[in-house]
């Protein structure tokens, strides 16, 4: 098989069974590969009565096709299951090169369901498969669980995916981390993990990866190549010198980083955190790219030189975990920003809602609402950095206030008085402002894992290029960032094109590089993208089948939520977003409830969903040859297997 | 003149497309195990180091071959396999003391790099310098040059 490893590796822990089957070709065509058959395994092996700790829900890791090739953008990996945080769909992506390995040793995706009885780690050596036991990791931190795999399969060139004691005590929210530095983060993917029994996937890959036409396919990188060389390339200059981290100053002046739990979008110590002064001079060490294939290289090898945690070293920061723990706490030291880095890949939990969920404790301490008998003699004041550490740790072992935290910040502002501080979409908090960006607010409500970018960001708004809207919808809309014009078509088409790169496995960052090139005459989009896919796969495919394989993903994804119970009425956000008005920076006075129906409007028609329910109409299911899908939804209405009843795990 | 790749691990970024590339390049697939140049990582402490043939001034390679397989093209100085005379006997793997020297898992015969003829791949589409391609007499010129920086200003 070209472009694809051939394999899919079952692994069910309940019976110590592992099976090996051959890659359908038709998913391939109609899910390309990655996120998208990851979709279509959930999709029909994980039904509404199967909770998210149940074991029969799956953990499903998958590499696309352009992982691992030449293509010269970094290869990402999606993990896939039913979320225990929201209760909907749940992925995460992460860099590292332990998904290329993978493919190396002949897999395209691992399907893990099942528990087993005690802990077990697997072990991947190309052909050969081992469910090991792992009691002697558990309650090991991912990096000593990272170095003791590899110490006792001698081979220092194993690549590990693990979790950390968070996974273990399954804190809603807990992370897998891939290579020791590389994080699938969100929506609690690790708890999944922790709940089978399974610490960590080991993978060492000999094998090839085949090229159906060389020639072309290399004719095709050649191009993106050309793009993506940083060098003397001021397009890319500020990514590939500070990371995602160089966009933090930009952020503070358009208003959208997370002030004290998003009180304020503009942060007065901004300077503390200067990119040049504090953040290369006294900290960085080195560029590192983060995965196989990526020219641009965002990532970073830290030092901590002087100060409590001297000495320590690590990979990253970037921009999210940078706005989590510094400004969104309002916390001006950042060194203790790179500790917490280490300390949250250590344990293997989100930073992000780690984060929102110590914001509210700020917050509740700030307006009086709790006290020190109410957190276990910590005091919430902000920026005060033990107060972090001790609420992290207290998380993940699940300890007094940690144990209510640990459910997710919005499940526990329920508990504490205090919803109407959590700024989420469907019970996922994230750290970005948007109430200037309707863009942002209508892609963070839609998304179908709850807040986050990720899904359906847009590269053209903040940066106002209206030229690039143009070319891409006659519009310029699209580039108008603090007006709800276009907005609905736009997120539409950024929801196709990422979830694409996540497909293909393939960075997003670098990938929308392509489309947003200084002159829109350059634009790659998805016709480009179907060249490369089919050189690289051998598959037949033209331009608008290859799109349509992308929207495909996307309305799969939302049926897999809707089948749940997930209406128009939950496309929403949190309360501060959507009534308080946006307290500074350019789009001051804004919020949410002032147009997102409107966006919703034009978004729900763009899809050809029925704009009062948000449901995908039969006729759009049927025109992307989903038209299995229809029953589902009024299946599951009648036998009342919806999102409340199954929710609890 | 001669020319070799010279290597600065501390410029590396780890994103291995010199091997990827250098394996397509040969054998038209992807495959680390098939590429002339390897990344080594170290994760624990960020680094990463590419190890490529040094093109050595008396090989032991070439020496240890029983067959002459491995010989110096006069065209290009370059040292080279020969697959026609090679018979996997792993010598040279044996003799090279940097490991540089690899049996292909398909073909069965000794791979080693070739410097792609005297325009490599590798340090062409390397975009932070961590590979240069440099005639001997100026290799590591760089370090020399950071190296008298760094004393220097002891001195003043």
């Amino acid at each position: 098989m070209y472009g694809y490893a051939g394999a899919v590796l079952r692994v069910d822990l309940t019976n110590k069974k592992v099976i090996k089957q051959h890659y359908e070709r038709e998913w391939q065509r109609l899910f390309l590969g990655g996120s998208g058959v990851n979709d279509w395994i959930l999709y029909n092996e994980v039904k509404p009565k199967v909770a998210p700790l149940d074991p029969e829900n799956r953990l499903i890791f998958g590499v696309g096709p352009l992982a691992g090739t030449i293509f010269p953008v970094g290869s990402k990996i999606k993990i896939t299951t039913r979320s225990p945080l929201t209760g909907i769909l749940g992925d995460a992506a992460s860099g590292g090169r332990w998904g290329v390995e993978l493919k190396h040793a002949g897999y395209d995706h691992i399907v893990v369901q099942g528990r087993s009885e005690k802990p077990v780690y697997i072990w991947i050596d190309d052909d050969s498969v081992e469910i090991r036991d792992a009691s002697h990791l558990w309650g090991k931190d991912v990096f000593e669980t990272d170095d003791i795999i590899k110490e006792d399969l001698g081979d220092e060139e194993i690549s590990v995916a693990a979790i950390g004691q968070a996974g273990e005590n399954l804190v809603k929210f807990a992370s897998i981390i891939v290579n020791r530095y590389r994080a699938a983060g969100r929506t609690g993917v690790g708890c999944v993990m922790g709940s089978k029994n399974l610490k960590a996937i080991a993978v060492r890959g000999t094998k090839s990866i085949k090229i159906a036409d060389p020639e072309k396919f290399e004719k095709y990188c050649q191009i993106a190549r050309e793009r993506l060389d940083p060098r003397g390339n001021p397009l890319l200059e500020t990514l590939s010198k500070y990371g995602t981290i160089g966009l933090l100053p930009v952020y503070n002046e358009i208003g959208c980083v997370s002030v004290k739990n998003f009180q304020d979008v503009t942060w007065d110590k901004i300077d503390s955190f200067d990119l040049e002064e504090v953040f290369l001079k006294r900290f960085i060490r080195r560029s590192l790219a983060c995965s196989p294939n990526c020219l641009v290289h965002c990532s970073h090898w830290w030092q901590i030189r002087e100060g409590r945690f001297a000495g320590e070293e690590g990979e990253k920061p970037e921009l999210v975990i940078s706005i989590s723990f510094g400004p969104n706490l309002d916390n001006a030291d950042m060194a203790s920003i790179f500790h917490i880095q280490n300390l949250i890949n250590k344990y293997g939990v989100d930073s992000v809602e780690t984060a929102t969920a110590i914001g509210i404790m700020m917050e509740c301490w700030q307006k009086g609402m709790i006290s020190e008998k109410d957190t276990d003699g910590i005091s919430y004041e902000w920026g005060n950095v033990d107060a972090m550490l001790e609420t992290i740790r207290k998380i993940v072992y699940r300890e007094g206030i940690g144990n209510l935290l640990a459910e997710g910040t919005l499940n526990a502002a329920k508990k504490l008085g205090c919803e109407k501080f959590v700024c989420h979409a469907k019970g996922m908090t994230m750290i970005e402002d948007l109430r200037a960006f309707p863009h942002w607010a209508l892609n963070h409500a839609v998304s179908t894992r709850g807040a986050d970018h990720l899904k359906g960001y847009s590269m053209i708004d903040k940066s106002g290029r209206t030229d690039i809207s143009k070319a891409l919808f006659g519009d310029p809309g699209a580039g108008m960032a603090h007006s709800p014009r276009l907005k609905g078509i736009s997120v539409k088409f950024f929801e196709e094109f990422l979830q694409m790169c996540d497909a293909l496995g393939i960075c997003k960052l670098v990938a929308t590089r392509l489309l947003t090139p200084a002159d829109p005459k350059d634009i790659l989009g998805m016709e480009y993208f179907s060249h490369v896919f089919s050189s690289a796969t051998g598959i037949e495919i033209s331009p608008k089948e290859f799109a349509k394989s992308c929207e495909r993903i996307v309305v799969l994804e939302k049926m897999f939520n809707v089948r749940l119970g997930v209406r128009r009425k939950d496309d929403t956000l949190g309360y501060r977003w959507m009534k308080e008005p946006c307290p500074s920076g350019p789009g001051k006075g804004m919020k949410a409830e002032d147009y997102l129906d409107v966006c919703l409007d034009e978004y729900y028609k763009a899809r050809e969903f029925d704009v009062k329910t948000g449901i995908p109409t039969e006729a759009k299911l049927k025109k992307l040859g989903l038209e299995n899908l229809i029953g589902d939804i009024e299946r599951v209405e009648k036998s009342d297997e919806t999102l409340s009843s199954a929710k609890k795990g | 003149m001669k020319k070799i790749i010279e290597i600065n691990p501390d410029a590396c970024t780890g994103c291995m497309y010199c091997e990827n590339v250098c394996s397509f390049e040969h054998t038209s697939e992807v495959n680390p195990a098939r590429a002339r140049i390897n990344i080594i990582k170290f994760e624990k402490l960020g680094l990463s180091v590419p190890m490529v043939c040094n093109q050595c001034e008396d090989p032991p390679c070439m020496d240890v071959c029983p067959t002459g397989a491995l010989y110096v093209d006069p065209a290009t100085n370059i040292l080279r396999v020969k697959d026609a005379l090679c018979i996997g006997c792993k010598a040279c793997m044996i003799a090279c003391p940097f490991g540089a020297v690899k049996i292909d898992p398909i073909t069965k015969k000794a791979v080693k790099c070739d410097l792609c003829g005297g325009d490599p791949l590798c340090v062409k589409y390397c975009v932070t310098g961590a590979l240069r391609y440099v005639e001997t007499a100026r290799a590591f010129s760089a370090k020399r040059l950071k190296k008298a920086r760094e004393v220097t200003a002891q001195l003043e």
